[in-house]
């Protein structure tokens, strides 16, 4: 209490708030990391559960199947938070954000990052395969960048342009590689990993907007619940899934499956807004975007795709050009140095 | 006039904008009667939604000092950019017992 205080060393007191301030900022990072570390391995599960009955059933299936996992991968992910929610207490604090604009706002966004960026990711994975999509889809910083300096009139430096330089260039570099699978709908698939990286830049830019004020725990699961209802009761019908989403529900070991992408859904989303309110919007969408990197690795251990050097090199440098929109290298350096 | 319970993270930036600088002990002794039974409200998890704030910006350090026990103990008042976000986003039965307050 202010009142009880008897010593103030100033030297003691900075370095007792250096302390805390740092173990907040390596917690918020850590978080950052492994939000991207298991976005990847939930693609990679997808993937897999896409390559299995129903989704590979009927000859319309190669548009409807990827959507009909995407909406059941929200709903799982919404339905892990929630049962994460109610075991830490929060499922009052969730109806209560609902009632306050910021809370409605997370579930604006989530349309935007949901079924529209979710069901373009999946689309582009399905017609240009997971080593082309993710990359691609990292460029979602730079449109977050783009969508910050025309709606929130927020500058942007020459960094941020260097970097956004980058990352294009990366991405011409990725995209400009026809692949070595099977793919007849290639550039249609880049378009769509295009489209996702426009629906995630906007849900960052509005959710940064809402998240300020409401538990980044409590937010994250408004979106999955917002995004997941939206998938399954408007996308689905719209692209007369219904038939195959059924099937699904028949099948359980494909079910269990898509569970286990939830699962990665869940910890990956979880993470990534904690980062967010943490280290900042911008420091923690530098670090989920990382699952570009970790997609390329695991596909090449697990799956055992092929990488070819202008994959390798272009997925790097969006990753770097990406991380460069939003972090000052400087300012790293600089802390670094005074701690 | 009623009003409805505002999210725990909304309300601490509420209660900032009624005082002058409040430290965490300060901060849940008054809203102890809305959140104490509440999971949610333990003393690292609102250190660490205060703590949180003050990276996004919403709210300040005002005075840091060491109590009795050597411990560091942070007083936080709210930013101009909390102030902001709170006139445009708190609901409007909220913003009547403001007024009233005043």
């Amino acid at each position: 209490m202010i009142g009880q205080v008897y010593r103030n060393d100033a030297v003691t007191i900075r370095m007792k708030q250096d302390k805390v301030q740092s173990r907040f900022a390596k917690m918020g990072s850590a978080f950052g990391l492994i939000s991207g570390m298991t976005f990847a391995v939930n693609s990679i599960i997808l993937g897999i559960a896409l390559a299995r009955e129903p989704f590979t059933l009927g000859s319309g299936a190669i548009f409807v199947a990827p959507l009909v996992a995407a909406a059941m991968n929200d709903s799982m992910t919404a339905l892990w938070l929630l049962i994460y929610n109610i075991w830490k207490g929060n499922f009052k604090e969730l109806v209560r954000s609902l009632k306050t604009t910021p809370g409605r706002m997370v579930c604006v966004a989530a349309i935007l990052g949901g079924p529209v960026a979710m069901g373009c990711y999946l689309l582009g994975i399905q017609f240009c395969g997971s080593a082309y999509t993710m990359p691609i889809s990292a460029l979602c910083p730079v449109v977050g960048a783009i969508l910050a300096r025309i709606f929130m009139k927020q500058k942007m430096s020459t960094r941020v342009g260097i970097g956004m330089l980058i990352c294009i260039v990366g991405t011409a570099l990725i995209s400009f590689t026809p692949p070595e699978g099977n793919f007849p709908h290639f550039y249609l698939g880049l378009l769509f990993a295009f489209g996702s990286a426009l629906g995630w830049g906007a849900e960052g830019a509005l959710a940064t907007f809402g998240m300020s004020m409401v538990n980044p725990d409590v937010a994250i699961t408004i979106r999955e619940i917002t995004s997941g209802l939206a998938s399954t009761l408007i996308v689905v019908p719209l692209i007369s899934g219904i038939g195959m989403y059924g099937e699904l529900l028949k099948t359980p070991a494909t079910l269990l499956v898509v569970a286990a992408a939830g699962l990665a859904g869940a910890i990956s989303f979880l993470t990534w807004y904690k980062a967010n309110a943490m280290i900042g919007v911008a420091s923690g969408m530098a670090l989920n975007i990382t699952y570009s990197l970790w997609g390329l690795v695991f596909a090449f251990f697990v799956t055992g795709v092929s990488l070819s050097t202008n994959l390798v090199i272009g997925a790097v440098a969006v990753t770097l050009g990406a991380m460069l929109v939003v972090v000052n290298p400087l300012e790293v350096f600089k802390k670094k140095g005074e701690a | 006039m009623k009003h409805s319970i505002l999210p725990l993270t909304f309300r601490m930036l509420h209660f900032l904008s009624t005082v002058k600088e409040a430290t965490v002990d300060l901060l849940m002794q008054e809203l102890r009667t809305e959140y104490g039974t509440e999971k949610q409200f333990r003393k690292p998890n609102v250190s660490n939604i205060l703590v949180s704030m003050k990276e996004n910006g919403l709210i300040e350090d005002a005075k840091a000092e060491l109590d009795q026990d050597g411990e560091l103990c942070i007083s936080y008042s709210i930013s101009e950019e909390g102030t902001r976000l709170l006139n445009k986003y708190l609901p409007k039965s909220w913003k009547a017992q403001q007024a009233m307050a005043r």
